[in-house]
């Protein structure tokens, strides 16, 4: 029985918990500009419900690797620590792009119009376009500290940005088919 | 082709959305309204804004769904574009909402029209149509204009957001399009004066000439003249950042 340390639980309770919240705006995205209703506030909450239920998806199949990962080294423990550094530099890409994301969305939400827009043009659509950027450098960053236990963090990190990828792609085709369907709620 | 067009404005919809233009809309449409309320005590009639190449119609739709210019005031969106116009419909309908939408040419309705409005449809005119642009707006009270504001940073700001929030080529080419083709300040000023003189004219909220982040769009603005002061009251500390044309401001 391996036991995992507090360290270990705090990065992947991060890395899960960024992963589920990154699913429920790849959610939201994907209905975004395809419907012109008014009224989309039903659709864009179930949108982040199905990114991220599916977020909750890719954490399991992800576990389900992990889990693989782990029964076959000769050394879990070893390889446990291993893979929880490599997910702690993970974890300083994905957290400071996650921070600056999420107080861009206070901005968006609470400040006044002008700010508001700023917010939107100076961050949150420049970071849409660095998403995959962000994704291959954390990735980079995992493999790169990994030592002799680089192939075993390569193979994860490359699984993870295929199971994002695929996410992405599934939730791209479930928005358009999704928001093409939508009708909003009958006004009161 | 219908459908392209469609789908190219949805997209588009979300500068609206996401540039919170609506609200900034609304924060220099209540106050002129509420001049025009002001100064025409005992009025009967709604007031009716009409929305100048409205598209999709969304400022009327969204106008009219959260109430946010009165309950007095009745919202037309026009178009040329019959597919446009008829998608609006469809949109407004569904969502039962009880603005406007017709075809054809908006200045030249029967009905009293208060206040024409329309956000980014300036640029689409050349600078030397803009003055009978506003020629053909002198039997309203008053008219606001947002546009896009030619900055030296704007390029670089509309490549970035269509390409982050477009999908289509065509509408990720058209925000970038639409910077190049801006009007700069002074000539939206002098068509608005020459092509209706007999409005107040000024533009809005210009943004730092230095650092022009916080503003994408400004307003060109013209109001009957005896509305020019009440509107500056209306417009409370706003009123400074009015960069007046012609006319007793």
């Amino acid at each position: 029985m391996v036991r995992v340390a507090t360290s270990t639980a705090a990065v992947a309770t991060a890395l899960v918990g960024l992963c589920v919240l990154d699913a429920a705006l790849v959610g939201y995205r994907a209905v975004c500009g395809r419907s012109a209703f008014v009224q989309r506030a039903v659709l864009d909450r179930r949108a982040g419900m199905v990114g991220a239920g599916v977020g909750v998806a890719v954490v399991i199949a992800l576990g389900v690797w992990f889990g693989v990962v782990l029964a076959a080294a000769d050394d879990p423990a070893t390889a446990l620590e291993a893979l929880a550094s490599a997910g702690g530099r993970m974890l300083v890409a994905y957290g400071a792009f996650t921070v600056v994301t999420v107080a861009a969305l206070g901005v968006f939400w609470v400040a006044p119009p002008r700010w508001g827009s700023l917010a939107m043009v100076t961050i949150l659509g420049p970071l849409t376009l660095l998403r995959p950027l962000i994704l291959l450098v954390g990735s980079a960053a995992a493999v790169a500290g990994a030592g002799t236990w680089w192939p075993i963090a390569l193979a994860s990190v490359t699984v993870v940005l295929v199971a994002v990828a695929i996410e992405t792609a599934l939730l791209e085709r479930w928005g358009a088919r999704a928001a093409r369907d939508y009708r909003p709620p009958p006004a009161i | 082709m219908d459908e392209l067009l469609v789908r190219m404005h949805t997209q588009l919809q979300r500068l609206w959305e996401e540039l919170r233009q609506g609200d900034i809309a609304v924060s220099v449409l209540r106050p002129l309204l509420a001049a025009i309320r002001n100064t025409t005590p005992g009025r009967q009639r709604t007031l009716r804004v009409v929305d100048v190449g409205s598209g999709l119609g969304y400022f009327v739709r969204w106008a009219t769904s959260t109430a946010a210019l009165g309950p007095d005031v009745e919202m037309v969106g026009y178009d040329l574009n019959t597919v446009l116009v008829a998608e609006a419909r469809r949109l407004a309908v569904q969502e039962g909402l009880s603005c406007r939408f017709e075809a054809g040419d908006a200045f030249a309705l029967p009905d009293q029209v208060d206040v024409y409005v329309s956000c980014g449809v300036l640029h689409h005119f050349g600078a030397d149509e803009l003055p009978a642009f506003f020629a053909g707006q002198q039997g309203a009270t008053a008219f606001v204009h947002w546009d896009p504001v030619p900055t030296y940073l704007a390029p670089l700001g509309a490549w970035t957001f269509h390409r982050a929030r477009m999908r289509d080529p065509l509408a990720r080419h058209d925000g970038v399009r639409s910077i190049q083709r801006a009007h700069a300040d002074d000539v939206l000023l002098d068509a608005a004066g020459a092509g209706a003189p007999r409005f107040a004219t000024a533009l809005h909220g210009l943004p730092n000439a230095r650092f022009p982040i916080l503003d994408v769009v400004r307003p060109v603005i013209g109001v009957a003249p005896d509305l020019a002061g009440p509107f500056c009251e209306a417009l409370g500390p706003a009123a400074e950042r009015l960069v007046t044309g012609r006319g007793p401001w």
